[in-house]
This record gives C-alpha cells, structure tokens and sequence, in this order.
C-alpha cells in the first residue's frame, strides 16, 4: 500500500510539475513605461513627441469650459450634473469633487511626458542628429511651459518640479506665483534656445493646429514660443490682481512680441475672412477612430453662451459685432438648471470654427495672432505709449469688430475697462480669459453680479466668482 | 474515451494493493424506507464502527455481509436522519424506516479540494442551502434566489433591472478595491463571475470625463447564467477560516454549488410549469403644480426645436390647477409584464449507470418596454461506475440567456429613464398619443419614446463542463486510498447589442443621429485538480484520520470587443458612418497545491483539521512566489445530554485565504492606443503598479456553538468571528504633480469582526400539522487599523461615488472602511455606514394537509446609502415635497434640501434600512387518491402553488429601493443611488407534476 501511494504521489506530483510551468503574462492593453523609460528606441521617441501634443489638447477643453463658466461667457446646462451651477458658477467649487479638481492631472501628465522624453534622448539608443534631438527639446520645454502657464492661471499656488521616479510618494513643493512664473518663463527661454538650434525641420509631423498657419518649423515655433512668453509676461505685470501693474514686465513682454508673430495686415471684411487674426497656433482634436473630439462642440444644447454678451454688443457702422455674428448664434433655452438658462449658443466649436470642417474636428486656440494685439496693446499704454495702445485696441475693433475706432480713455481704469471689453469679444470662450482678466484687475465682484439677468430662480443667483480653483485633494491629501 | 478511461481506470487499481479477506461472515438483507414507506434508493449502510458498507438499490433494497454474531448497522442518506439498528446474531432480514432531516442536520459539507465531513463534526458555521430553499418563489437568478436565506451573507441586488447584477458579500467587506465576489465552484469546477459592460455608456455618457471605465453601465455579474432550478444543494463557506483549502482567490468566501444528479431506477418525470407577471413596486411620486408655480419655474412657454411653442400656461385651469396630472413614471414602467417557466427533469438508470437531464424554459418579460429576461438552459449529469472502484461523473450544461435592460442608471445625456422622469412635470404627458411620443420640451429625452424604440439586450451563451473521476485504490477495513481527479471548462460568450434609432428625441444631441453598440466579451476558464485521499481507521477506533493533498490549476481567459457606430440607420454599428472600437484582454494563470489532515476522536465526536495550502499567479508582480494559507480547526460535540439539550458542539477555527491583484494592477504602462491626426502617440499612463504587488490576506478566527434541543426539533447556531484583512490592495493617488495617477500597492490593514446566529426549529410537528421556522442573524464591524500612506492623518479616496457633496466613501484609520462621509460646514465627516448595522431572516413553512405556506422575511437594519435620484427631482423642482412651495414660499423640504445643499450639508444622504417580505408561497399537494382518479395511477405526485416575490418593502428611504449600486459589485463603493431600474414584484400560478 505504501508502494502504490508512493507511486500516485510521484503521478500527482509530475501533474504538478507539468502544470507549473512559467506562469507569467504580459499587458496586453499597453506598452510598458519602460519601452520610453529604460529601452527607448527612435520609435517611441518620435511617438512621445506626438504624446506631448497629445497630451496637451487633452484637457484644453476643460480648460476652457471651466474658465468659461467662471468667467460668465458660457455654461455647460446638465440636468444630470448640477454642480456646474450649483457648486462652480456659484463660485464655491470643491476640492473633492470635478468642479475644484479638473485641469490639474492632464497637464502635470503631460510635463512628465515631456519630461521623459527629453530624458530618453540621452539615451544611447536613440541615433537622431543633434539638430532633430535639439528641435524635439525645443517642442517639449514650450509646451511644458505652456501646460504650467495654464495650470498656474486656475490656481493660485502650484508646483512646479517632478518628484524623481522613485519618490514618486513625495511630490514636490507648491511655490508662490512669482517662482511660479519665474519657471514657465525658464522653460520658454530653454525651448527658444533648443528651437533656435533645431535646424529646419521637425523630426515628427505636427498637426493642423500647428501647420494650418504654418508653424512647421523649429523657427516658427521660436515666434510661438516668444509670443507664449509675451503673454506670460503681461500675466505677470499684473500678478497682484489688484490692477497694480509692474512695467518692466510689460516691457519685456513688448519685446517677446517683437520675435512672435503678431501681425497687423488690414481685415478687409472680418464676416467673410478672419485668417489674419486667426494666424496662430491651436490644439487639434478629431472624431475619427482613436483620436480625440473636441466636447466643446455639444450639439445637445446644454453648453450655452452667457446672453449678457447679446445685450451688451456694440453696433458698428455695418452692423452688430462682427465678433459676435461669427461666433454665437440664437437658439432656444432649452435647459434650465437651478433657473440658469439662457437662448444664445457658441459657434466657434461648431459650423464656424476657426479653420478647418467643425464639429467634432474644432480646433481650440492656443494662441493667436488677435490675442497678441490686445496684448500689446495693453503692455503700450503701461509702458506710457498710449497712442500706441490706442491704436492696437482700435485696429481689433475695426478689424475683428467692425467696429469705430473709439477715443483715447482719460484714466488707465477706463482703459481697462475698454481692452476688457475688447477681449471679452475678440477672446470669447476660447481660454479663461475673461475670468483670468477680471480677476487680474481686480474686478472679480462686478463679474460675478454681471450674469444676473438670466436668472430665473434668485435663489440661486450668484454674486460670488471664483478667485481660484482650489487645490484637489487627491493633490493635497497626500502632503499631509 | 471510454476505452482510455477504462484503461487509465485499470491501470490505477493495478497499483492498489490487495484486500484483505474477512474471516467469518454471514449476509443481511433489508430494506430502507421513508416515513411515507417509499423506498430511498442510494442510502448508505455501513457496520456501525468501520468503514464497510454498501448502498441501496432503486427497490431501497440492500445485502451486506456482517461478521457472524450480533452487529449493528448504520443507514444513512443525505436529507435523512441517520439511524443504526441492532441486527442479533439470529437476524437476517432488518427494514429501516429514516425521518425527513429536516435541520440539515447531515448534510456532508466540504472541507478541501477533495473531501467533505457530516455539518455534525464541521468546526466552521458553513451555511447549507437545498433545492427546496432555494427554488420556492422562482428568482430570476441564483443570488436572488439566496437572499435572506444565509446569515453572514449580505446579498443586494444593485438594481430592479431584469436579470442578474446582485452582489454577495459574506461576512463583511474583505478587500476595498480588488474582487468584491466570493468563489464559485459547481461541482468541482470554478466558474466565472465575470462581469462585462454592456457599453450603454456610448449612449449615457456617465462615465463621460472620469475615469470610471464603464462599471456604471449596470454590469451584471455572470453567475447569474446558473439556473436554480439545476443546483442540488448550495454550501458556503463564508470566511477565510473555512475557505482557506481554496488559497489566494477565497477571502471573499466560497460558495460550492453542486447541480442534480441522477437517481438509480425507473426513470422519473418532473414537470413545472408556471404562469406569472410583474409589476413596478414602488414609484416615487411627482411634485402638484399650480399655474403661478410652473410659470414662475419654466416660463410661460417654451421654444421646441421645430419652432412651434409648448405653453406651460395652457397646462392649467383658469383657476391655476392643472388641467390633468399624469403619472410619468407609470407610462414608462406601467407594464403588467407577463411571465412564464418551464422546467422539465427526467432521472433514472441502474447503480452502475445513473442519469439526470433537465431543460429550463422561461420567459419573464420586464414592467419597462423592451426589457425582461429570458432563459434557456439544458443539463446532463451521468455518473458511471466501473466496477466497485472506479466512478466517474459527467456533467454538461448549456445555456443561453436574453436580458433586455432597459436604460437606466447614471447618465450625463438625459436619456436614463428616471433621469429623464425627474424632469418631466406632473402636467406633462410622456405617453404616446396616436402612436407618436411627444416632444418633451423638460428634459433631453422623452423616457417612454426611449423605452418603446430602443434596444439593449445582452446575450449569453453558455456551456459548463465538468468531469470527475473517482478511484478507489485500496480500501480495507482499516484503510482507503482514493484519487479524485476533478476538472473542467467553463466557456461563454456575452453579446451586447444595442440600438438607439435616429428618430429618438434626444438622437441627434451629440451630433450623430442614431447609435448602434455590440459588445462581444468571450471568457474561458479551464481548471483541473487531482487528489488523494487517504483515510485511516484503526481497528480500535480510536480515531480516523483523512489526508489529503493535491494540485490544482486555472487559466482564465477574457476578451472584450467593443464597437460603437454613431450616425446610422443600422443595428450593425460598423454599418455607420462614424465607427468607434476598443478591445480588452484579462488573462490569468494560476498554479497551487496543498496538504490536509483531518481526525474523527473519540467516537466522532472531536474533529481536528490542519491544512496548508500553496498558491502562485500571474496576477503577482512575481508570478513565480507561492504564497501560503494554513488552517486549523477542531471541534467536540457534547452529547446525552440532560434536559431540553441534545446535543452541544464547540468549534474554533482558524485560518488564512488571499484576493489576487486584478489584471492589470501590477503594470507600470505608457499609453500608446490613441493618435493625433492618425500619428500615433505615447504618454504617460499614470498607473503604476508596486514591484511586489502580492495578494491580499484574511486571516479570520471563528469560534461558537452549535446546540440540537428538544429531541432534535430545534437547531441553534452561535458564531463569533474576526479576520484581519492584511496587505490589502488599495490604488491611493498619487499628488497628480508629479505626472503620475494611482499607486497600486499592498497598503494597510483592517479589521472586521462580528456575529452570525441561526435557529432552526419544529416548534409544531403533529397531526399533519408541520411548522419549521429559520431565523437567522448576522452583523459585522469594520475598522481600518493601519493605512501606509504619507502623512500624519492618512485617508484616501477609493473613488465610486459622485463627492462628498452627496456621500462617498474615504479610508482613513481608525473608521470604517464602508463609512459614508459627506460634506458638513465643519468639513468631510462621516454620516454613518452603508453596511446595515445587522441583518436578519425569517423563513416560516407551515404545512398541514398537503397545504403549505411559505413565507420569507428580509430585514436589513440601517446602512445608509446617497440618494443623488432624489437631487434630480430637487434640481428639476418636481420632488413631491416641492408642493408645498407652490404658494412662492421657500418652506417646503425641498427647497430646504437645495438651501442646505449650498450651505455644504450632504442632504442627500439617507437611512436605507428595509424590511422585505421576500418569498410568499402557498402551494397544495394533490392527494393520493385525487392523483389516482386523475393521473391513472401514472402520476406520483401533483403540485398546485401560487408565489410571489418581493411583494412588499418597508423603508424609509426615499429612493426606489434601498438595495441599490449604481457603480455595480464593489466591496467599497455600493449604495449610490443614481436613477436606477425600479424594483417590481413578481406574481407566479404553478403546477408541478411529478411521474
């Protein structure tokens, strides 16, 4: 009997041994860090610079909603998700919650990206002439500086370095907004200095966004990368938020805009043909299989255009604002959300985009040619040269406008008033400006009174915006 | 196959060595009856004290050989009392006469891969469910057919949609994040309880800017493809202790199902057929509205997109009342949905040769338009002995199901039925007039059009096959050796087809008029084991002793394709103009073996087991690391003695069993799937998983009694258990800064104690007049101990809620796992516990005449659960509370509620303790000479019954249904309530026919 168990052991156990072969299986979803991290090959070093420019459109719309709805241009009307209305139109967005913690992961994301791709082209493998590396680095170190500019412009506090790999648990220090700046700033002048050296080509193709208007070349991005620098500038020339104002940022902004690509060619008819002030650089989205769309296009009609912007439009000698002709148009309200509703709807998300078929396929700007205007317009009149100033505000008005020129203010509030008044048109829905604008100046309370009228239910009216989106607490939670 | 399984079959007993020879013998005859006289065939009988024994044929017949002089002999036979009788030395004919068991007092339960013990000597509470409990109102599916029934078992369904979608969960949460299911093995093979979205979510949207994957597309979880009506008994083994012979996948408990078998002699029909109908069993009720007030609210008219003008003012009198008030929620879940089953059996064959084929038909329409359940299924068992020594098992079942789910849950389109319904006043009628639905100017889809026009049906294909081999090497008086070998395959395939035409109101709002889905998820698992047993009993008696060890393997396979067309007219969604797809793959393999001892003392009446169990997965970091589960147990059964006391048991057991990481959280990826412009990308994932992610571990000790009073007519069972969840997998994030998402690790430790008590009685068992009664009890505890994250106040956010604006859920030391938090003005604070602070069951059948009542009692005390449904009648100013500010004042509990929203009060948070009379039916045994008269003497027995299920709720939650979860089986995350699938009750007219 002890011989036969023995042996039937001996079956069991060759069972065994025939069962335990290697049991391990791989990802099958994804590729491993590691194919960027450890082994990266000219392949997916190529492939992460597409992943940079992925990465930075991911949440642009986010970006933009989020701005929107603070800044009183737009709402998103969902009867399933109130607290657009209750929580951050109300000015009381939650660090818990979607509505104090968006447009936060998606661009730190993307830093890392970049980050490890700049890392990667130091590795032995990766055999690309100095030039094609140098104009990678130069793409990496711009939208680095670009995602950060945007995180900081939601935040009040931030920060602003990478944890190394294995401490990953001990994320890096929340600096104040000067050091903030002082680093998107750093990040620019790099990537000008990569750019300038990247010879004439990139070594991956870009998208629409960037060849619609031409920026396919290390040297055009150096005019992308000064005019991101220009903005960054006058941002931080009025970074105490109070309408104080440092003139020597706005000098150095004047210069940034002198390498960008600011442009004054005369907009015969801004209905028919608006390419001069559209000239820049934009995020680019899809609907095709695997690609990514544009949710700002929302044929649903819950995303709505804040219909004071009707009632306050200026008439020109030809008619209405041309601004607000071409991007919004009457529709019915056909949400109301804790008695928010309103009858007018964006179409620059939809059949009139900036470029290209609409809809899904939207293009979001990132920065553009009417934008750097206003910009220097701005940066004249606090750097004294007010005929200068005037005469930028006053070519947006004719020709983005179509509107009269208009006088030179008496004091520098009435000419706040007026550029804001400006870049609520020419800027309309397309970046948080007019939250980041009124909150600059300091007039964040004649903001947030200022969308009252289409309240139906003044229970819920607001008087309250948000000065800044709070830290989330997945950021948080884990510094304590 | 035959051939080479008598072959292998002979090749085995080759190896056994020879018997010995008994001395002096002599042959007994009987027979072993019923109390009603009917034979039993397959009944045990054995000399009392040794292991020799032989069974009774079809006839109940017997003939053994005793050594000459006086013997006694044991006769037993599952779901009978055992008995022994004395046959003196002159007797050579005995007949035994057995009582029903009643209590389930000797039931053989397992306690390994390979071996089971009488429920007598067991050292855990294992909870035994029959046929008969299980299959007295027909429930749609096994778990439903469960609830109430096991103490320790907390079974919710997570909504009233028809099919399945319901989770157990035994004795307490066991992990946070990972697998929140128990193990399920039937008849030796673990089978899949997968769950697969339907990819509703193109539609719904819910998942839409959170990263949720799709677990809100009201997932159903695939055992519910097990039809009750097939399972011949349910055991389960509730917590680690028990379970640990089953390793690193049995910290959620395992539930082992063993189907049908077949029974020696002519062959026996069962037919069933029954004839039912559901309907909506609680609906939540509308806002009144008076003129002033809707006008005041919606404005006195409203644009619709074809430019004609919906007047609210023209909804109302002169006098301000509305002209009509209509019930919304009626015209979409009003339907009176019939119902039908069919179950057919037929069993029979010799001892050697034994068989058992069934078939289910049933169709169970749903109270929604194109929603219900429908269910085919056929199963085959065959046993086969060759020779004395060598059995072998087969069972094969197929069986192929249609839910149609309706549209509900969580949604950010406005197309969720009830989300839509919330919106809709009461002055509004969403019914069809003429055959065409009206526009529903109030909300972004008309629910009813939706119901009536749309399609979301979910297909299974399913085939589960089992074989087991039994071989008896050598058994002697004092020895048995034996090799089991258990394996099989378990295949389905899952086929989500939905459809949502161009002509729905809310089609064309992402641009795409019209938007087809299929989803094809194809899972297999393959496991095999192979055992030995060896059992010794010296001739003393003193003891007997059972080792075991074995081996056992698992590949589970998974693969999801998904495809979803945008703008077409057609069911076939690459058909479409914009085509959208994604895939998915799980693949698991795991290896483990193990060694048990288990020792039968003085006189059975001490038990002691000992096991070790070695597991390895792919599933590890480090697929190559066994990882180990020991156990220990012993108990001793008190007996004679005095008063109202029979018998008393204690029991103490220990032991440890593990929950595998998921699939994927060992990896540390790049996302590399998208593109931009057609150029394909690569970026940071933002996952990454630990180097040594391992499994997650419960220890548990239990310990308790049980005590048998009043000459067996009463049952009462104590038990007391703690286990501390260590190394359990959480997925906190890390701070977004630093480029990356979640952290998957081994993190923390928590603890969960709690209790379980059963009684189980005959209070009355007299001329004719039966009563059997069963409560049960169970409540459990939790307490995270220790969280290994940074910083001094350590919590994290496991996810699966919508904020703490409304409740969710946090892991922080020294709190519940389960606790609801929710916002306060003093900060995130915790409300309560969605875990109910006790449950309880009460099951009554009273029979008398051939009558008997059935009736079962469902109550789960407290738990909490966030009722966002009731935020969207809030948000939309229907809520039936809103009447009251009809007059313009702000006084009436909804405005309250939205007041104290803003003011950051988490309102929405309620108390979801329910009572539910789960199972009534009263069913009439036609008596012999009726079934005579009728049948011709052809028909044994005939069965007349009328059953309901969940007829009545009692609850002051305001929700549809306190049972509730929106994010599907979670172990952390359930009792979100977002416009779930409303509960209905279910009316059945049976006739059972046996022959």
């Amino acid at each position: 009997m002890r011989h036969s168990a023995a042996r039937l052991t001996v079956l069991a156990g060759t069972l065994a041994v025939a069962a335990c072969g290697d049991l391990a299986i791989p990802d099958y979803q994804n590729p491993p860090l590691d194919d960027l991290l450890t082994n990266p090959t000219v392949t997916t070093v190529k492939a992460a610079a597409t992943g940079v420019l992925q990465g930075t459109r991911q949440d642009h719309d986010t970006y933009v909603k989020w701005g929107g709805i603070i800044g009183r241009e737009g709402y998103f009307l969902d009867s399933n998700e109130s607290r657009y209305v209750r929580l951050l139109f109300n000015g009381t967005p939650a660090a818990t919650n979607f509505t104090g913690s968006s447009y936060w992961t998606t661009p730190f994301r993307n830093v890392r990206t970049a980050e490890l791709l700049i890392l990667a082209l130091d590795h032995p493998n990766i055999t690309m002439t100095a030039q094609e590396e140098e104009a990678i680095r130069g793409v990496a170190r711009t939208i680095q500086a670009l995602d950060l500019y945007q995180v900081l412009q939601t935040r009040e506090k931030i920060p602003v370095d990478l944890p190394p790999l294995d401490q990953l648990t001990t994320p890096a220090p929340i600096v104040e907004r000067a050091a903030a700046f002082q680093r998107i700033v750093d990040l620019l002048n790099q990537g000008r200095t990569h750019l300038a050296a990247g010879g004439g080509s990139f070594p991956f193709p870009l998208p629409s966004g960037f060849t619609q208007f031409g920026f396919d070349t290390p040297a055009d991005w150096v005019q992308f990368n000064r005019a991101l620098l220009a903005r960054v500038e006058v941002m931080r020339a009025t970074m105490a938020n109070t309408g104080a104002v440092d003139p020597a940022r706005y000098t150095a902004a004047l210069t940034a805009l002198g390498e960008s690509f600011i442009d004054l060619t005369p907009v015969p008819n801004p209905l028919d043909d608006r390419s001069v002030l559209n000239k820049g650089t934009y995020q680019t989205y899809s609907g095709t299989a695997g690609d990514v769309a544009n949710t700002l296009y929302d044929p649903s009609g819950k995303t709505v255009a804040d219909s004071t912007l009707r009632r306050d439009v200026e008439v020109g000698p030809s008619g209405p604002d041309a601004r607000f002709q071409v991007k919004t148009t009457d529709a019915i309200a056909r949400f109301t959300v804790n008695g928010l509703s309103s009858d007018l709807r964006f179409t620059h998300y939809d059949n009139r985009p900036f470029f290209g078929a609409g809809g899904q396929a939207s293009p979001i700007p990132i920065i553009r040619n009417e934008e750097l205007v206003l910009l220097r317009s701005e940066a004249r009149w606090f750097t004294g040269d007010h005929a200068g100033a005037m005469a930028d505000l006053n070519w947006v008005r004719v020709n983005s406008g179509g509107l009269a020129p208009i006088a030179q203010p008496a004091t520098d509030a009435d000419f706040v008033t007026a550029l804001l008044r400006e870049r609520r048109y020419s800027l309309m829905y397309e970046g948080s400006h007019r939250w980041i604008d009124f909150r600059r100046f300091g007039r964040l309370a004649e903001l947030a009174t200022s969308a009252q009228s289409q309240l139906r239910n003044p229970a819920v009216a607001s008087d309250k915006a948000v000065t800044w989106l709070p830290l989330p607490s997945n950021e948080t939670l884990p510094r304590q | 196959m035959y051939r080479r399984i008598l072959t292998f079959a002979t090749a085995l007993l080759l190896l056994a060595g020879a018997r010995d020879l008994a001395a002096q013998q002599r042959q007994v005859t009987g027979t072993v009856t019923g109390s009603d006289l009917a034979p039993i065939p397959g009944a045990a009988v054995t000399i009392t004290g040794t292991r020799r024994g032989v069974s009774t044929d079809a006839q109940g017949r017997f003939t053994i050989s005793v050594p000459a002089g006086d013997a006694s002999l044991t006769v037993s036979r599952i779901g009978y009392t055992s008995r022994t009788v004395a046959v003196p030395a002159g007797q050579s004919n005995v007949s035994v006469t057995l009582a029903t068991d009643v209590l389930n007092l000797e039931a053989m339960v397992v306690t390994g891969q390979a071996t089971a013990v009488r429920r007598q000597n067991l050292a855990n509470a294992v909870s035994v469910v029959t046929a008969q409990d299980l299959t007295r109102a027909p429930a749609q599916t096994l778990e439903k057919a469960l609830q109430g029934k096991v103490a320790g078992a907390n079974i919710s369904t997570n909504s009233g949609a028809p099919g399945g979608g319901v989770q157990i969960q035994l004795r307490g949460v066991s992990s946070i994040g990972g697998n929140p299911d128990p193990l399920f093995v039937v008849d030796g093979v673990v089978v899949s309880n997968e769950r697969i979205a339907s990819g509703q979510n193109a539609v719904s949207q819910a998942a839409r800017g959170v990263n949720f994957s799709a677990s809100q597309d009201q997932v159903v979880n695939r055992i519910a493809d097990i039809n009750p009506q097939d399972i011949e008994s349910i055991e389960i083994l509730k917590g680690a202790s028990a379970a640990a012979i089953y390793g690193s996948k049995a910290a959620n408990g395992v539930i082992v199902i063993r189907t049908k078998t077949g029974r020696a002699g002519a062959p026996r029909f069962s037919v069933s057929q029954r004839f039912g109908y559901s309907e909506l069993s609680r609906r939540l009720g509308s806002r009144d509205w008076t003129r002033d007030a809707a006008v005041d609210f919606f404005g006195e008219e409203l644009e619709l997109p074809d430019g004609t003008i919906y007047s609210v003012a023209d909804a109302f009198n002169a006098d301000g009342t509305p002209k009509q008030t209509f019930d919304n929620e009626e015209a979409v879940f009003g339907r009176r949905a019939p119902a039908r089953e069919t179950n057919l059996s037929v069993s029979g064959g010799s001892e050697a040769t034994r068989y058992y084929v069934s078939g289910t038909l049933m169709d169970q329409e749903g109270i929604a338009a194109n929603t219900g359940y429908s269910k085919e299924s056929i199963q085959l068992k065959l046993d086969q002995s060759f020779g004395p020594r060598v059995r072998l098992g087969v069972g094969a079942g197929f069986s192929h199901s249609t839910a149609s789910r309706g549209l509900t849950g969580n949604d950010n389109a406005g197309v969720s039925y009830y989300s839509a319904i919330s919106f809709t006043p009461s002055f509004f009628d969403l019914s069809a007039r003429n055959g065409a639905f009206p526009y529903n100017p109030f909300a972004a889809s008309n629910p009813a059009q939706t119901a009536a026009l749309m399609t979301n049906d979910e297909d299974v294909y399913r085939g589960i096959a089992s074989a087991n081999l039994q071989v008896d090497l050598l058994d002697s008086e004092q020895h048995s050796l034996k090799f089991l070998a258990n394996g099989g395959v378990d295949y389905f395939e899952q086929r989500n087809q939905l459809f949502f035409p161009r002509e729905l109101q809310w089609e064309g709002d992402d641009g795409f008029p019209g938007t087809a889905g299929l989803t094809t998820g194809e899972n297999t698992n393959i496991n095999g084991n192979f055992n030995l047993v060896h059992t010794f009993a010296p001739a003393s008696g003193a003891f007997t002793a059972t080792t075991s060890g074995g081996v056992q393997y698992e590949d589970r396979d998974l693969t999801i394709a998904r495809l979803v067309g945008r703008n077409t007219t057609s069911r076939i969604p690459s058909n479409a103009a914009s085509v959208a797809t994604v895939g998915d793959r799980n693949r698991a393999r795991d290896f483990g073996f193990y060694v048990q001892e288990e020792l039968l003392l003085f006189g059975e009446r001490m038990t002691l087991t000992g096991s070790i169990r070695g597991d390895k997965s792919s599933n590890n970091a480090d697929a190559d690391k066994y990882f180990y589960y020991p156990k220990a147990a012993a108990s001793y059964r008190l007996s004679d003695l005095t008063g109202f006391l029979d018998e008393l048991k204690l029991r103490v057991a220990y032991g440890s069993s593990g929950n595998l990481p998921n699939y994927v959280d060992r990896f540390t990826p790049l996302t590399g799937g998208t593109n931009l412009e057609g150029v394909i990308g690569l970026r940071v994932n933002g996952a990454v998983g630990a180097a040594d992610l391992h499994p997650e571990r419960t220890t548990e000790i239990e310990g308790g009694f049980d005590a048998i009073l009043l000459g067996g007519n009463a049952r009462f069972e104590f038990t007391a258990w703690r286990k501390k969840v260590t190394d359990f997998i959480i997925s906190p994030p890390l701070a977004p800064s630093t480029g990356f998402g979640i952290f998957t690790f081994n993190g923390g430790e928590f603890e969960v104690k709690g209790l379980e008590m059963m009684l189980e009685a005959t209070p009355v068992r007299r001329g004719g007049f039966d009563w059997i009664t069963r409560t049960t009890f169970a409540m459990d505890r939790a307490e995270v101990l220790d969280l290994e994250l940074p910083g001094d106040d350590p919590a994290y956010n496991p996810g699966f809620h919508f904020g703490f604006d409304y409740g969710g859920f946090r892991v922080k030391e020294g709190e519940s796992p389960t606790a609801m938090w929710g916002k306060s003005p003093d900060g995130e604070k915790i409300y309560g516990d969605v875990n109910p602070d006790f449950r309880m069951g009460f099951a009554n059948d009273v029979s008398w005449r051939g009558f008997t009542l059935s009736t079962l009692v469902d109550w789960a005390k407290g738990g909490l659960a966030a009722n966002l449904t009731r935020s969207y009648y809030d948000d939309a100013g229907t809520s039936p509370d809103y009447t009251a500010c009809n007059d313009g004042s702000e006084n009436c509990g909804a405005s309250q509620r939205v007041a104290a929203f803003g003011d950051g009060h988490a309102v929405y948070i309620e108390d979801a303790g329910y009572v539910k009379l789960r199972e009534v039916s009263l069913s009439y045994n036609l008596p012999d000479n009726l079934l005579s008269r009728l049948g011709g003497g052809r028909v044994e027995s005939a069965r007349i019954s009328l059953e309901g299920r969940n007829l009545k709720t009692w609850t002051d939650y305001t929700g549809l249904d306190p049972e509730v979860s929106n994010f599907g089986n979670r172990p952390v995350g359930r009792a979100i309530d977002v416009t779930p699938f409303p509960p209905s009750r279910t009316f059945w007219l049976g006739i059972n026919l046996g022959f």
